[in-house]
């Protein structure tokens, strides 16, 4: 016997209903009610039954009816505004749970994005009565509160009493309406869904079930529980991967650590309308890349906080004298890098020819080659300082992170080898290998032979030499300039010796024709040095600019073929392709932040994810994982040769696997401040650096990190990872 | 030789490309600097302020939550709780011309004289310019910047965003648990709250 509608109305005033308002003014009481605000929206309560046992649930129902572009609040209200409340005051054992809320819509308001109803939405509310209770009417009230906007905000308050089991209502239920309200609530389901952020935007991935025709969804969009998770009035950018959505927004100010649990409501926009499912997302296992710089600086305090790791390369502090003893070893040893060898040698055969006629034009030019080297490592290293000092955050191998100057050191080294090669004969200048051997111009020629010694070592001093530039770096600027001036010395030394002590020179090989051959052999190991700096180049920039350095290498051939041959014409050639060669410079240098950002895109890590500070910061502090960092370069051949030999093996991918090792992988190919940093707070100025970070003691401390040698070994890295890290 | 003032520019150059975009103040972050004529007609600069604790309080007058505030006495006590501390109370109206709470100057001192709200000065926004500065998006929405000049807390000014003002009373002030913080040396406990209200009327 259903004879009444289920539903108490209070009060009705609204703006849009004013006849009906009127009619209600004049049944008020007293005059003074004339003051009654204006009513924007018009609140009930939708009971479905009257009649509950003990230990029974009823859910109730607020309805809002809104007026016209006005508009009430979600749980999460956005940018402003505020949640409604319901205020009950229930006999003692009644229980109200908690609000539920339809799935909400996004009103912009200004540059505001508010997530709330339009026009007509229904909260509801579990009542439970107590195990014990009796069956008697009993009373229960609520204060409804609702803020209602347009462009002014309105607070409206009703209060409700409702009568359960009132013998008067027996049998009174109307269950239709609070049937239809669910119907506007998000599908409670267990999609898998991730969120995570990368570079201030945040990214929710959800998984939809494969039964779901992703063909039949036009839009997607989402609104968090959590405030300041997005930036709620940035335009969402929706993409379908399978049958995964993939919703990136601007991210919003709260930090991940403040938020409790994910819980979104993903609406799917099809031709049949809107559905509205409820989702509770993780947090990305790789979750890391957060921007925010508090982190980052935090996390870098930790690490230089720390007292010094153990491992002997390690090179905070050494004596001065003993980092200008590794600087000299180091210049000594640059002399045997593939990329000087060549150099070196023709200039050394040549010096034995010379020798054996004009003693003192051996000296001269031994004297000449070394000033020609260590005055380039000074300009190299001053330049190092002066930008460094203007907050640059570059270090060492910084030469090698403009592919200008790759392109250029590509171009120049190829000139060399097709040299040796006996492509073309020089006679004067850069070709100065081996001839001009009693001229004035032959000295000049030598310390150019030393300018380009620098030049081409400088690759090879990124990778090698780190330590000894790390420490010329946290040094006045007096004492860096006085380390590399003494590397430059040990580089130029062996040829200085010679110069000065012919007694040496009889150990070298009689001058003789197997030079020639000789001569030609040493333009391989030019062409490899080429070889490897495009490959470096495909790295920095695209494959567009790419061909236009291979242009400018043919057009060099060509121009150096040209030259000799005919008189005006042939020299006219040359200088046009030339020209042509040095036009792709600026062109490469132009498409460099495009070819970064494209080398940001194409890169794939097989092996570990990206390294950046807060990724760091999360493993090291939110989980117990053992963190292995590995920081390389493309440019940098110990570090491809490191990683090859003892980090990309199956006994290292098992020791990752087996000890859950998060493997962070930094890559310095292009400038990148954030690497830079981390490098500094190990002392360090250039890559290679591998650091180990053991898995946390009992009490949670972390042991020191582990620095590994800059030489890695498959069973260094391995014992490194499996050490005990006993307590101290 | 290299020329070391070109460096020098090349270094700023560099620098200025991994400085990151102008956006919302955070938290533990420098505030922005802003310039404002206050309803006095002199010139406020936040900047100048340094050495002391500021207290940037954004209202509008009309919007019933400021008026649970003002209404229950409940800024103005901590208005005077702050001033007696030597804290520096701004409240800004960056209510645009033709909407609500806007207000001339000689309209913002009389309704701060009739609520004996004691701010250190009032300032006019209506180009929204400070506002958006600070990305304000309720009133109230309260900011408090340290002697040093750094945001130590952005939000709600409490814990309760009901409109009532009965719910004032038991509600946690973020902002008092702030400048108690900062006058006793000690960690602020919550930093970043979700402001609530009414949006700012830009």
């Amino acid at each position: 016997m259903i004879s009444k509608v289920g539903v108490t109305r209070v009060r009705i005033l609204s703006q849009f209903l004013c006849l009906f308002t009127l009619a209600m003014m004049a049944a008020l009481p007293s005059p003074s009610q004339a003051q009654e605000m204006e009513r924007y929206t018009t609140l009930n309560l939708i009971v479905p039954s009257y009649d509950i046992q003990a230990g029974e649930t009823i859910t109730v129902g607020l309805e809002q009816i809104i007026a016209p572009h006005w508009h009430t609040y979600w749980q999460n209200p956005g940018d402003s505004g505020a949640a409604p409340n319901m205020t009950w005051t229930l006999p003692e054992g009644w229980n109200a749970g908690e609000v539920m809320f339809p799935a909400p819509d996004k009103i912009e308001y200004g540059p505001l994005l508010n997530y709330g109803y339009s026009n007509r939405a229904v909260l509801l509310q579990d009542i439970t009565a107590p195990l014990g209770y009796d069956g008697s009417p009993v009373d229960l009230k609520v204060s409804a509160e609702v803020l209602v906007c347009k462009d002014i905000c309105i607070p409206e308050y009703d209060d409700f009493v409702i009568t359960l089991n009132d013998p008067a209502r027996a049998g009174d239920a109307n269950p239709s309406l609070i049937d239809e309200a669910r119907t506007t609530f998000p599908k409670s389901v267990n999609f898998a869904a991730t969120y995570t952020e990368k570079k201030d935007t945040f990214i929710l991935r959800t998984s939809l079930p494969e039964a779901m025709n992703m063909d039949l969804i036009n839009d997607a969009y989402f609104v968090p529980l959590p405030w300041g998770v997005v930036d709620n009035a940035a335009k969402p950018v929706i993409s379908f991967e399978g049958n995964d959505i993939v919703i990136k927004q601007a991210r919003g100010e709260q930090p991940f650590d403040d938020v409790d649990e994910m819980l979104a409501v993903l609406t799917l926009v099809t031709d049949k309308g809107k559905a509205h499912y409820e989702i509770i997302a993780d947090l990305d296992p790789d979750y890391a890349q957060m921007q925010a710089q508090a982190l980052k600086e935090k996390a870098l305090t930790q690490k230089t906080g720390t007292s010094i790791p153990l491992e002997d390369n390690d090179i905070l502090a050494p004596s001065l004298i003993l980092t200008l003893v590794l600087a000299f070893g180091g210049g000594l040893i640059l002399n045997l890098m593939p990329c000087v060898f060549p150099i070196l040698s023709m200039k050394t055969l040549s010096l034995v020819k010379m020798a054996q006629h004009h003693p003192g034009h051996a000296r001269a030019h031994g004297l000449a080659y070394t000033a020609g080297v260590i005055i380039s490592f000074l300009l190299v290293a001053g330049a190092l300082i002066v930008l460094q000092l203007g907050g640059a955050q570059i270090g060492w191998g910084f030469q090698l992170q403009n592919p200008l100057i790759v392109a250029g050191l590509a171009y120049l080294l190829f000139i060399v080898g097709l040299n040796l090669a006996g492509i073309f004969e020089v006679g004067h200048g850069l070709g100065n290998v081996g001839n001009n051997l009693s001229s004035k111009k032959g000295i000049i020629g030598a310390f150019f032979t030393g300018v380009l010694a620098t030049l081409v070592a400088t690759p090879c001093t990124a990778p090698f030499m780190a330590t000894a530039v790390g420490v010329a770096f946290t040094q006045p600027a007096a004492i860096s300039l006085l380390i590399f001036a003494v590397l430059g010395l040990g580089l130029a030394f062996p040829y200085l010796l010679l110069s000065f002590a012919p007694a040496l020179q009889s150990f070298l090989p009689r001058p003789g024709a197997w030079m020639r051959s000789f001569q030609q052999f040493l333009s391989f190991p030019m062409f490899l040095a080429v070889t490897w700096l495009l490959w470096v180049l495909i790295q920095q920039v695209g494959d567009a600019q790419l061909f236009s350095v291979l242009i400018g290498l043919v057009a060099i051939t060509f121009a150096f073929w040209a030259w000799p041959r005919g008189a005006w014409l042939g020299k006219l050639v040359a200088i046009i392709s030339f020209g042509a060669a040095l036009y792709g410079l600026p062109v490469v240098a132009k498409k460099m932040d495009e070819g970064a950002r494209y080398y940001q895109q194409t890169k794939n890590l097989t092996l570990g994810e990206e390294f950046s500070a807060s990724t760091l910061d999360y493993y090291l502090t939110k989980t117990d994982r053992p963190v292995f960092v590995e920081m390389t370069a493309a440019w940098c051949i110990t570090c491809k040769l490191n990683h090859a030999s003892s980090i990309d093996i199956d006994a290292t991918r098992d020791v990752f696997a087996d000890n859950e090792v998060a493997f962070l992988v930094g890559d310095w190919t292009n400038q990148d401040t954030g690497i830079t940093e981390y490098l500094h707070s190990f002392g360090r100025n250039g890559v290679p650096l591998y650091v180990f970070y053991p898995a946390p003691y009992e009490d949670g401390a972390r042991p020191d990190p582990v620095i590994l040698p800059q030489l890695l070994t498959p069973s260094l890295v391995e014992k490194t990872m499996t050490a005990d890290y006993i307590e101290h | 030789m290299f020329n070391v003032k070109k460096f020098g520019l090349m270094a700023l150059a560099v620098g200025m490309m991994t400085a990151p975009a102008m956006a919302a103040p955070k938290v533990g972050e420098a505030a922005p600097d802003f310039t404002a004529t206050d309803v006095h007609g002199k010139e406020f600069k936040l900047s100048d302020h340094q050495g002391k604790t500021v207290v940037l309080e954004w209202t509008n007058n009309e919007c019933p939550f400021v008026v649970k505030h003002y209404g229950s006495g409940n800024m103005q006590a901590l208005q005077k709780e702050a001033r007696a501390q030597g804290v520096e109370w701004i409240s800004i109206i960056s209510s645009a011309p033709g909407r609500q709470g806007h207000v001339t100057d000689a309209e913002a001192l009389k309704i701060a004289e009739d609520k004996g709200a004691t701010p250190t000065t009032i300032i006019r926004d209506e180009s929204g310019k400070v506002g958006k500065m600070y990305d304000a998006k309720t009133t109230p929405h309260m900011f408090v910047i340290n002697a040093e000049g750094t945001l130590v807390y952005d939000g709600a000014i409490d814990d309760n965003s009901s409109p009532r003002a009965s719910t004032i009373e038991g509600a946690n002030n973020y902002v008092r648990a702030a400048l108690t913080s900062l006058k006793d040396g000690t960690e602020i406990a919550t930093s970043k709250t979700q402001p609530y209200g009414c949006g700012v009327k830009y």
